[in-house]
């Protein structure tokens, strides 16, 4: 996954009882309040898993909301965030061996699977610690791999991306 | 990702669904009904079992690779009880071997180096200790793993040195995304570069000298792990 250094505009609901006429207090809170969405939404399509806030651009004037009296601030800020790029090379580690097929993890994506046919190689191999072997070369659990990444798709409703990838082609494979 | 007759998951259609078409599909017990990795077409006049196959990426916005499948390496997941794959008898290692990035970024988006990224998310992560005192700022569960991910793939010591060196190659043909997968595989070898990042191989005979040299100058400012 590539790192991406996004410039975002979000709004960001201060409820009255945080509101300060005092002017720092008032930012804090917006920031606070930022931090907070930023952790709650995880990650998105577009831009991918957020990591972290980075940079606080501009606090636009806020507009009341008649009902609650609260305030919603629009802010652009910038943020490093993650995502998947098809056909990029990755390093992951080998979580979970099927027969099928492996799972990796990377970074923050638990959702990696590299099926048996991308590695026709490797012969699978059951047992307590099931593992896919290779003349002297294994695949088992805790295996760092380096991959290309075939394909993804983004889970709305786990707001996670699920990855394909495969270790057919050279310099690919455990490291 | 075979799925045991889970939500969503079908067996392919045979040869004789009326438009020969034949879905294979992922899916997952926990998973929505959008949870599809791939399709796969056979032409009618393909769909036994060794007729080529396309295939496209789902949502994610890239363009749709056609790969075929081959009996060495077929790429199709079935989901379901007696599900299978189509398969064909192209070649699917050279197909993925050859898969070229694809950037798909926003309008407002940097690409960041793993060698940036871990410099950023360093100082980041030296302000953590005061953040954490304030137990409203939530910092997000990601970066963790993330910060990790980016030390261990930085293969540098300074990003800046990285930048330097990498930034030349525009000249030569090479765009950001390759920079990038450059900076963040660290190759020993310009045969390295050239069999991992399949789209340089049009402008060989522009920037081999170039990156060549760039991988020279990387070796020097390698960090020892």
């Amino acid at each position: 996954m590539v790192f991406l250094q996004a410039e975002m505009c979000w709004n960001v609901l201060i409820s009255a009882g945080q509101l300060s006429p005092k002017g720092l207090l008032l930012r804090k809170s917006i920031i606070v309040r930022l931090l907070e969405d930023v952790t709650n939404r995880k990650a998105s399509k577009e831009h991918g898993y957020y990591i972290a806030v980075n940079g606080l651009k501009e606090i636009s004037d806020g507009k009341i909301r008649e009902l609650t009296g609260g305030v919603l601030f629009p802010v652009t800020f910038t943020c490093i965030t993650q995502r998947p790029m098809k056909g990029e090379i990755m390093v992951g580690s080998v979580e979970k061996i099927l027969k099928h097929g492996v799972f990796l993890k990377s970074g923050p994506m638990e959702n990696i699977f590299m099926s048996a046919k991308s590695m026709s190689d490797y012969k699978y191999m059951a047992g307590e610690n099931p593992m896919f072997m290779k003349d002297y070369s294994k695949l088992e659990k805790y295996t760092i791999v380096r991959f290309k990444v075939m394909g993804f798709c983004w889970m709305e409703a786990d707001r996670q991306f699920r990855l394909l990838a495969t270790m057919a082609g050279d310099f690919l494979g455990p490291l | 990702m075979a799925n045991r007759g889970g939500k969503g998951s079908y067996p392919p259609s045979k040869s004789g669904a009326p438009n020969g078409r034949q879905m294979v599909l992922i899916s997952d017990d926990s998973d929505s009904d959008s949870d599809d990795f791939f399709e796969e077409e056979a032409p009618p006049t393909h769909s036994k079992s060794n007729g080529k196959a396309s295939s496209d990426s789902l949502k994610t916005g890239g363009k749709a690779s056609s790969f075929s499948n081959g009996s060495k390496g077929g790429k199709a997941f079935s989901a379901g009880k007696g599900g299978k794959g189509s398969a064909s008898n192209a070649k699917p290692a050279m197909s993925d071997a050859e898969l070229k990035l694809q950037l798909d970024m926003s309008p407002n988006s940097i690409l960041l180096t793993n060698c940036e990224a871990a410099e950023m998310l360093q100082k980041i992560q030296g302000h953590m200790a005061i953040l954490s005192e304030d137990p409203k700022i939530k910092i997000p569960e990601s970066f963790d793993k993330a910060f990790q991910y980016a030390k261990e793939g930085n293969h540098f010591t300074s990003a800046k040195l990285v930048k330097e060196i990498l930034e030349p190659l525009k000249d030569y043909g090479v765009n950001d995304g390759e920079i990038c997968m450059i900076a963040n595989i660290g190759p020993e070898t310009i045969e390295e570069v050239y069999a991992l990042i399949p789209s340089l191989k049009a402008t060989r005979s522009i920037n081999e000298g170039k990156i060549a040299e760039a991988l020279t100058a990387l070796a020097n400012i390698k960090a020892s792990k």
